[in-house]
């Protein structure tokens, strides 16, 4: 596939996606079980948590509530300059999760969110809280990092990741697939604002390449909508808003991240999703 | 170290590896190939040398899962559980193991390669292989570049799946000297 042809890809498929969605490409889950180590050398202890997450970001707050704007952006625009090679998260609607844990991201895994418990404080203790998946081989050998892993996890039939999947999409969680390390998809979130650092990284703090929008965007059919007002509450995004002049919601392009919970909120299928690259003006917003 | 790691082990046992490097490492082959065809003079016939390399291939992994069971490791026994849970597990994880752990084994490589590990089936690369190298030197390039040893790879994998009751294809996909690597996708037959 040319460079042309290539120009309207996120940058994870330009590198990753062998022509197609990156997400979508096996090959993006693959993954050693073994790796034998040179000597002296030992296994990559965990070294995510609060400051891992954060990465830079602290001092980038630190100088905002110092009333330093000029040290803020700088900071900000070199996280992005760096960010900028490695890759990140990116949203996906719920089917499109469903097919990877049927099919490509195996082993899944049910296992507790780093993200609640960095903003929040709030261990998820159980499979009945838990709202991450873990996916690949390296879910084999999760006690190996058991502070990342507290409480265990626990594995999942294709049909049961489903389940878990719709479950949190009714909801209002938002999914996005997370690299590991640079290497391969290891995770599948399940959240939301402003509880998950990917999304307020994006949000709150402009680090674009921390979480990528998805594929497509959401479009109200209007000779469908009632005006109900059942998707209003589900974007995070600020994409949505109620249009009093119709009567109907509105939803707003260039915000849109392609999630999806307003359309799986929709009981008219009043809404749908279009390739983001559909529109010329859309099609390099990532 | 984590306090997992005082517990387990999830890495191989060194032991294992070099008892396998001892008996199917590129030396070893070296050794075999002698005994079979003298070496240097006149190739074998093709059918010959095909037979045995799937002879080879055969008996490395029949070893390396007799090896590996006995020498297990946190990893296996987290993956043998979960596939007790959830039985989609088994295909193609188990076998994934025992084949990293025949050509960790007997290669120049820290890691192998994997291309694709999913319900669909397993996908790996073999770069810079020790036994192509051997049988380069043992047998001559001529011999080598015919590519018999495909079979014992071929042979390896078929059995690492057929061990455990998966009735699977093997292909070779990539092949030295042409391209830069070996590699080979096992899909359920």
């Amino acid at each position: 596939m040319g460079r042309e042809a290539l120009d309207d890809m996120c940058r994870m498929c330009e590198w990753l996606g062998d022509g197609d969605i990156w997400y979508k490409n096996p090959r993006n889950y693959a993954n050693r079980m073994y790796k034998l180590r040179e000597p002296g050398k030992k296994a990559t202890p965990f070294t995510g948590g609060a400051e891992g997450l954060a990465s830079g970001l602290n001092r980038a707050i630190q100088a905002k509530a110092d009333g330093d704007l000029e040290t803020y952006q700088q900071i900000i625009k070199e996280i992005n300059e760096r960010d900028a090679t490695r890759p990140g998260g990116q949203v996906l609607p719920l089917q499109d999760c469903i097919d990877l844990v049927r099919d490509i991201g195996t082993p899944v895994a049910a296992m507790h969110c780093i993200c609640r418990k960095t903003t929040r404080a709030e261990e998820e203790q159980s499979i009945n809280e838990y709202s991450c998946l873990g996916l690949g081989t390296g879910m084999f050998k999760w006690e190996r990092w058991p502070e990342r892993y507290r409480g265990g996890v626990q594995f999942l039939t294709p049909e049961q990741a489903a389940e878990f999947l719709e479950y949190w999409d009714q909801r209002g969680m938002v999914h996005m697939v997370m690299q590991e390390g640079g290497d391969f998809i290891g995770g599948l979130c399940n959240c939301d604002y402003p509880d998950c650092v990917p999304i307020r990284q994006r949000v709150d703090y402009g680090l674009n390449y921390r979480l990528t929008k998805g594929e497509n965007i959401c479009e109200v059919d209007y000779e469908r909508c009632n005006g109900c007002g059942e998707c209003l509450g589900r974007c995070q995004f600020n994409a949505l808003k109620y249009e009093a002049t119709i009567d109907k919601p509105n939803i707003d392009p260039m915000m849109c991240f392609g999630c999806a919970l307003c359309m799986t909120a929709c009981n008219r299928q009043a809404i749908r999703l279009v390739p983001r690259r559909q529109y010329a003006a859309l099609q390099y917003v990532w | 170290m984590t306090s997992a790691e005082t517990r387990y082990s999830f890495d191989l046992a060194e032991e294992m590896a070099q008892q396998l490097e001892q008996e199917f490492g590129p030396e070893a082959l070296r050794g075999e190939l002698q005994k079979a065809f003298g070496g240097g003079g006149a190739s074998p016939k093709g059918a010959q040398a095909d037979s045995f390399f799937t002879d080879f291939g055969r008996r490395w992994m029949q070893r390396t899962i007799e090896l590996g069971e006995q020498y297990t490791d946190r990893t296996y026994e987290t993956l043998k559980d979960a596939a007790k849970k959830v039985e989609t597990l088994s295909f193609p994880f188990i076998s994934q193991r025992f084949i990293e752990i025949a050509y960790l084994s007997t290669q120049p490589v820290y890691s192998l390669p994997i291309v694709e590990n999913s319900g669909r089936g397993l996908t790996f690369r073999m770069p810079f292989c020790g036994h192509f190298k051997a049988i380069r030197e043992g047998m001559g390039e001529e011999f080598a570049d015919q590519l018999h040893c495909k079979n014992a790879c071929l042979a390896a994998c078929q059995t690492a799946f057929e061990h455990f009751g998966f009735s699977v294809a093997v292909a070779m996909d990539a092949a030295v000297p042409k391209d830069e690597y070996c590699q080979f996708s096992i899909r359920r037959a």
